[in-house]
């Protein structure tokens, strides 16, 4: 991925990242946050930042992890400012909903279930193991990439890749089963 | 890099791949991993329909162009603030009704700026000798009360806004009246 044409219009360019990257600097900031709002702001910054330096931006890698690893400095920003890598209470996961809006008392619990499975399967994970996995989910970063957002050697993200997949078969498959 | 690392590296990347090649198989050790990882992503998904990594545009534009309703909110107290007292010099300058001769009040500093020519004040006597007019202050006083009251509440601004207006038509209709 590149940057988008620049003949296009600075809005519609804009627009252009956020179709293209909104979904995974969001996913990865809410999931690392659990929080909506506080998520939903920082990637606000996210985008803000990589427009104002969009004119030094040289293209290495991939457009995606260029941002993801924005928004990884502005969590490691935050959580120092806050003295703690994530915060939060588990129901701020209920505000997540979905775009449709209404769901019934069924879906309701169906996904106030999941997402009680999803924080216990986060709390297996270390914070580092948190952020490998899902800069390569919601990024789909190579793990050389995610080496150099998160400023770590790579076969150290390898080994927290390793040791986070095998936590969650542990809570999520061995556990359930 | 070395051998194991290489290969740890390519186990890796088939675990968590978003999706295989039909027909791949995966050796017994990469498909535990896989296991962990598929059941993972997909309590990710549930929890956070919107957000699936393939999925596109969930931050509204409005907020990609720095309109959040946190920054938002700042702006639009400025707003009303500032059409308010653009309103207010309307009203004011229409009816030429301040004068450099009024009193050192709230209004003091606007007075001055919300003159007519010098000259065109000094031309009429009865503006020249205005007293200070107890209603149109408890007015501004008032007015000024309900430009506080929306810049503490935003969510009462319609309400503040609404008692702005009243007070604004108020002393356009007393000025219009000459009553103050």
């Amino acid at each position: 991925m590149t940057l988008p044409s620049p003949a296009l219009g600075q809005q519609e360019r804009f627009a252009e990242w956020d179709r293209e990257h909104g979904p995974a600097v969001r996913g990865y900031l809410l999931a690392m946050t659990r929080r909506p709002d506080v998520a939903d702001d920082l990637a606000q910054d996210v985008f803000c930042r990589a427009w104002e330096a969009r004119e030094r931006y040289r293209e290495q890698g991939s457009f995606r992890a260029y941002l993801l690893r924005i928004a990884d400095r502005l969590l490691v920003d935050r959580s120092r400012r806050a003295r703690r890598e994530v915060t939060l209470d588990p129901e701020d996961w209920q505000y997540v909903e979905p775009a449709s809006g209404a769901r019934g008392p069924a879906r309701a619990a169906a996904h106030g279930e999941q997402v009680r499975r999803l924080n216990d399967a986060l709390q297996a994970l270390s914070p580092v193991q948190q952020r490998v996995l899902l800069l390569r989910y919601y990024g789909q970063l190579r793990f050389a990439e995610i080496a150099e957002a998160i400023g770590c050697p790579l076969g150290t993200v390898l080994s927290h890749c390793h040791r986070g997949l095998g936590a969650l078969r542990a809570r999520l498959v061995e556990d359930a089963g | 890099m070395n051998p194991d690392r290489k290969q740890l590296e390519r186990r890796l990347e088939r675990a968590t791949a978003a999706r295989l090649a039909p027909g791949e198989t995966l050796d017994p050790e990469t498909a535990a991993l896989r296991e962990g990882w598929l059941a993972w992503t997909r309590l990710l998904d549930g929890a956070c329909p919107d957000l699936r990594a393939s999925e596109k545009g969930t931050v509204p534009l409005a907020r990609a162009n720095g309109f959040s309703s946190r920054r938002f909110r700042g702006g639009w107290q400025t707003f009303v603030a500032a059409a308010a007292a653009a309103s207010i010099a309307a009203v004011l300058g229409v009816t030429g009704l301040v004068t450099p001769n009024r009193q050192a009040g709230p209004v003091g500093p606007a007075a001055e700026t919300f003159t007519g020519s010098p000259g065109a004040t000094a031309a009429t006597p009865a503006a020249s000798d205005l007293a200070w007019d107890d209603g149109l202050d408890d007015a501004i006083a008032s007015f000024g009360q309900a430009l506080i009251e929306a810049r503490r509440s935003p969510s009462r601004l319609d309400g503040s806004f609404d008692a702005i207006q009243r007070r604004l038509q108020q002393m356009e209709q007393d000025l219009s009246d000459q009553e103050l």
